[in-house]
């Protein structure tokens, strides 16, 4: 399973949107055409929501999408 | 070392330039003691097309830390002997499979008996062997008449115009029509192609989310496009 603890460190404040309680790191799955990875994001274990920081998305998410793409 | 019909020849740590990425932590963590796309699965896929009983004779080229040639040696009674240049290498697989037959030598100059083997297995070797010929030569000269060369490895695909070139284990890979031709010039006859990209793709996914940039590999975001493809050839019989 990948961390992200260097994206993750200016959320670790941050709480749940729907519930308000804190976010705390949980497994996360990304798929993308068919292929899946572990990942570890901050979450919300009682709402089962997690946060995809920024950065991750625009960075990393995006190069791994080109990747899978095949382009 | 046991198994050698003769003594391997002495070997400079240095005889790989660079810092090869296959040996790099990065990817020891992220693609596990295989090093390569598809791991133990396509291996799998090689052997179970390889034929071998038991008294087969199998040398696995460029072993690394032998994990394909632990899962050879399952084989019931099938001997298997593993061989690659890099004495830490050879080290991590006799600490980890103690029962292999390991040699310490180069693809280009193997140093075993000319058609001594029913079957080779080279993985992820070719692309970077700085000979590839001379390589495809000796695998030829130690299998057996109607032996069989089990090969895994990267091959360039078409790359966009300005693209620049493929970096890390893409950089010695052949288009794959060149690889077969190469084949082909040392009298191995081409028996099946499976191309299994995919698992190149998900690999390099998972060494960016590792943090290694996607530039690094000649992905997408080179403008390179590598492939990954499983090849078996039969040496052809000579009167």
């Amino acid at each position: 399973m990948q961390r992200f603890p260097e994206l993750a460190a200016p959320y670790a404040d941050w709480v749940c949107a729907d519930c308000g309680g804190p976010l705390v790191p949980c497994l996360a799955r990304a798929a993308y055409m068919g292929s899946g990875f572990d990942i570890e994001l901050l979450g919300c274990p009682q709402c089962r929501s997690a946060l995809v920081y920024e950065d991750l998305a625009e960075g990393k998410m995006r190069e791994v999408e080109l990747v899978l793409e095949d382009k | 070392m046991t198994g050698a019909q003769q003594p391997a020849p002495h070997l400079p740590d240095a005889h790989l330039p660079g810092a090869p990425f296959f040996r790099s932590q990065l990817l020891r963590e992220v693609a596990g003691n295989t090093l390569r796309p598809g791991g133990l699965a396509l291996t799998r896929r090689l052997l179970g097309r390889l034929g071998l009983t038991p008294g087969s004779r199998l040398l696995d080229v460029g072993c690394g830390p032998g994990a394909s040639a632990a899962l050879a040696a399952e084989m019931p009674g099938v001997a298997v002997t593993a061989l690659d240049p890099c004495p830490d290498f050879l080290a991590q697989a006799r600490a980890a499979h103690p029962g292999i037959r390991l040699v310490r030598g180069r693809a280009e100059a193997l140093p075993l008996a000319s058609g001594s083997q029913d079957a080779v297995l080279c993985e992820c070797v070719l692309s970077v062997t700085a000979n590839r010929a001379a390589a495809l030569a000796e695998m030829a000269r130690v299998l057996m008449p109607q032996g069989l060369l089990a090969l895994a490895d990267l091959h360039a695909r078409a790359a966009a115009e300005g693209a620049s070139r493929a970096a890390g284990c893409a950089a010695g890979a052949l288009p794959l029509d060149a690889l077969l031709a190469e084949l082909a010039a040392h009298a191995l006859v081409v028996m099946a192609v499976e191309d299994h990209s995919r698992a190149l793709a998900e690999l390099a996914a998972r060494l960016i989310f590792a943090g290694l940039p996607s530039r690094a590999l000649g992905g997408p975001c080179s403008g390179s496009r590598p492939g990954y493809a499983l090849v078996l050839a039969r040496k052809e019989a000579r009167p």
